[in-house]
């Protein structure tokens, strides 16, 4: 089988743009139909966006000051909070800003954090409620805006790596990946097979105990601790998989640019665990399937509307369960997804219980390939995976530096791209929920009440420490 | 019909799933985790076996609290210690922080300190909470959390797996977790 495929990163030379220009040829690509990926602020005062189009990446910066074109809606919600970001950082974006304001006789504020619930993030919600029912969402973020940005740039491409894997434990390995695509496109340096093979499987470990937790989280929030206790205890039993393979139960400090930082424990991954998990996990599903208590609550549960999930395209499992067919791994497969990945779940009702559904067949899908790639293991136990070469001094200076180059990684919580820049020493990130936390008010506001909140929060999943990176 | 049978087949024939542990899991810390550190001397107070916990964040990562989560799960479960994690302050016997503390979080922190009944005791959670870690992102440089409240007891780890969290809770009181002397010994 041939593999013509698209590369997995993209070295990229985004095209100088008029600052007054800007918004427009952004604009014009997203009416085109392509996919906003990142819009971020460059150092030097410039402004970047990078589009996802059929053929290829494509970038433009903003050359020179002043306020920047107006983009179409589209582009302003899928950039919703890095517009945020850019404000914040002096830049004008002249566009109106979709500040929620609800106000009216009986319409109560009911503040929410940042120090919520039992065990929880910092991120301050307004939640805007007349009685029951939910009017709006307002989402404060900032409060742990911990600059690892710049932490990766000061650290360089061997080092930042570590940091990568600290910017969610949510996305351990996908952040890692799509950083150490990123500078292996950048610094010419591709990875041993046998790297590419293991970071596959680490991947999909990943995957497991990340859809497992938030399955759990949506039981527990449906108020079935049974079914909470069953799949965290599933869960529990994949974190100790991760230990025994790797030294680490979130699979931290395995994967480096260049390959791997060491080699993983094959014999601890036997495919009895996952057989004997994912049968456990057929059993307590199906009683799941079979509760209707459960279903009533999921069903028509922050449903994402239509207009918003086709302007903001959320991704990962949000995205597949709103019916937008997008998967890193399929679409734009890379390293180990090159000779087939998962089996991809679709969904259209957009949700909870969609999202619900697009988990669990993920689940099976990652063990079926999981077994598949153990069944024939050559390639995890083929050649070096550690580089032997040491990677050129930071930054990189000279004529021959690439400028710009994209990595991107599926996680378990949607698409994660790193923009890196060798010549300039900068890093720049675009997690999965730095998109899909600009559907959440919308889909909060869709015929909701008080007690559906807790089921749409955990149904989405985000994380607040990738937003407030 | 056909549903009304099956729903009393389900009742008659109870759950299918009995993968619950009888008793918690033996294998408490995974190898390569550090035991938790006393750093200064927790208040006496009445007390000591059943404490409400009122955990905050003050810039992690998510890691400590995917962890925290799993305290309550079967595997490790704090309840059989007395231990329940509390959504208020005002109940709150213990503070737990997790991350490495940012600017932006110092009033919260301090005023949730300050909402909490007398005795008062602080454990902090993970390895980026001490100020010479090297993976501590660069913005959280300047503030140091020990200056903004008094840590009793800090858990290293990235994150800090659960047993170690239990031990840590324990050592805010005065008590040693079970198994832990048996671990150390092991070493």
């Amino acid at each position: 089988m041939a593999i013509t495929r698209s590369a997995p990163a993209d070295v990229l030379v985004p095209a100088p743009v008029a600052a007054a220009d800007f918004g427009d040829a952004v604009a014009a690509a997203l009416g085109q139909g392509d996919r906003l990926l990142t819009l971020c602020r460059l150092p030097g005062g410039e402004v970047g966006a990078v589009c996802d189009a059929p053929e290829g990446v494509r970038g433009w910066r903003a050359a020179g000051d002043g306020p920047l074109g107006r983009p179409s809606a589209s582009g302003v919600v899928a950039a919703l909070h890095d517009e945020a970001r850019l404000e914040a950082e002096g830049v004008e974006w002249s566009t109106p800003a979709p500040q929620v304001r609800v106000h009216g006789a009986g319409v109560f504020t009911f503040p929410l954090g940042p120090v919520r619930a039992d065990v929880a993030e910092c991120a301050a919600w307004r939640l805007f409620v007349m009685g029951d029912e939910v009017l709006g969402l307002h989402m404060g973020f900032g409060y742990k805006t911990r600059g690892m940005e710049r932490a990766m740039a000061e650290a360089g491409p061997e080092a930042g790596v570590l940091l990568a894997e600290r910017v969610t434990a949510t996305s351990v390995v996908a952040h890692a990946v799509a950083y150490a695509q990123a500078w292996e496109a950048a610094l010419g340096i591709p990875p041993s097979p046998g790297a590419v093979a293991w970071r596959g499987v680490l991947a999909e470990l990943e995957r497991l105990h990340s859809h497992l937790g938030d399955l759990a989280t949506l039981a527990a929030s449906t108020g079935l601790p049974v079914a909470q206790a069953e799949l965290i205890l599933l869960r529990e039993q994949m974190l100790r998989l991760n230990q025994d393979v790797t030294g680490h139960r979130y699979l931290r400090g395995v994967v480096g640019v260049g390959g791997l930082r060491r080699r993983p424990e094959r014999g601890a991954l036997a495919p009895a665990r996952l057989t004997d998990m994912l049968a456990t996990f057929a059993a307590v599903i199906d009683e799941l399937d079979g509760s209707t208590s459960f279903l009533d609550r999921l069903h028509g549960a922050g449903r994402i509307p239509a207009a918003w999930a086709a302007a903001v395209q959320p991704v990962g499992p949000v995205g597949r369960a709103a019916g937008v067919p997008y998967d890193v791994r399929t679409d734009r497969p890379y390293g180990p997804y090159l000779r087939g990945a998962p089996a991809p779940a679709l969904e259209t009702d957009a949700d909870a219980w969609a999202r619900y559904r697009v988990r669990v067949r993920e689940v099976e899908a990652s063990v079926a390939w999981l077994l598949e790639r153990l069944r024939s293991p050559r390639a995890l136990d083929e050649g070096p995976v550690v580089p032997s070469q040491s990677l050129p001094a930071h930054p990189v200076s000279g004529a021959g530096a690439t400028a710009m180059a994209l990595g991107r990684a599926e996680g378990p919580r949607g698409e994660v791209c790193y923009l890196v820049s060798p010549a300039g020493a900068w890093v720049r990130v675009r997690p999965a929920s730095a998109v899909n936390w600009a559907v959440l008010p919308p889909a909060v506001a869709e015929n909701n009440v008080m007690q559906d909140v807790p089921i749409i929060d955990a149904s989405f999943g985000l994380s607040v420490a990738a937003m407030d990176r | 019909m056909a549903i009304v049978y099956r729903r009393w087949w389900r009742a008659l024939r109870g759950p299918r799933t009995t993968s619950f542990p009888w008793r918690p899991s033996p294998e408490l810390f995974p190898p390569g985790s550090r035991p938790a550190e006393v750093l200064q001397a927790p208040p006496p107070g009445l007390l000591t076996r059943s404490l409400a916990i009122r955990q905050i964040d003050v810039g992690s990562c998510g890691g400590p609290e995917a962890e925290l989560s799993l305290l309550t799960s079967p595997t490790y479960d704090i309840s059989r210690f007395g231990y329940s994690f509390t959504p208020s302050p005002r109940h709150a016997d213990l503070l737990l922080v997790t991350g490495s503390l940012q600017e932006a979080m110092i009033p919260v922190l301090r005023q949730t300190y300050e909402a909490m009944p007398e005795p008062r005791r602080v454990v902090a959670m993970g390895c980026c909470a001490a100020a010479d870690c090297p993976l501590r992102p660069a913005a959280a440089a300047t503030a140091d959390l020990r200056k903004v409240v008094p840590v009793h007891v800090w858990v290293p780890g990235c994150p800090p797996a659960p047993a170690a969290i239990i031990a840590g809770l324990f050592a805010a009181v005065g008590r040693e977790a079970p198994g832990l002397k048996e671990w150390v010994k092991g070493r």
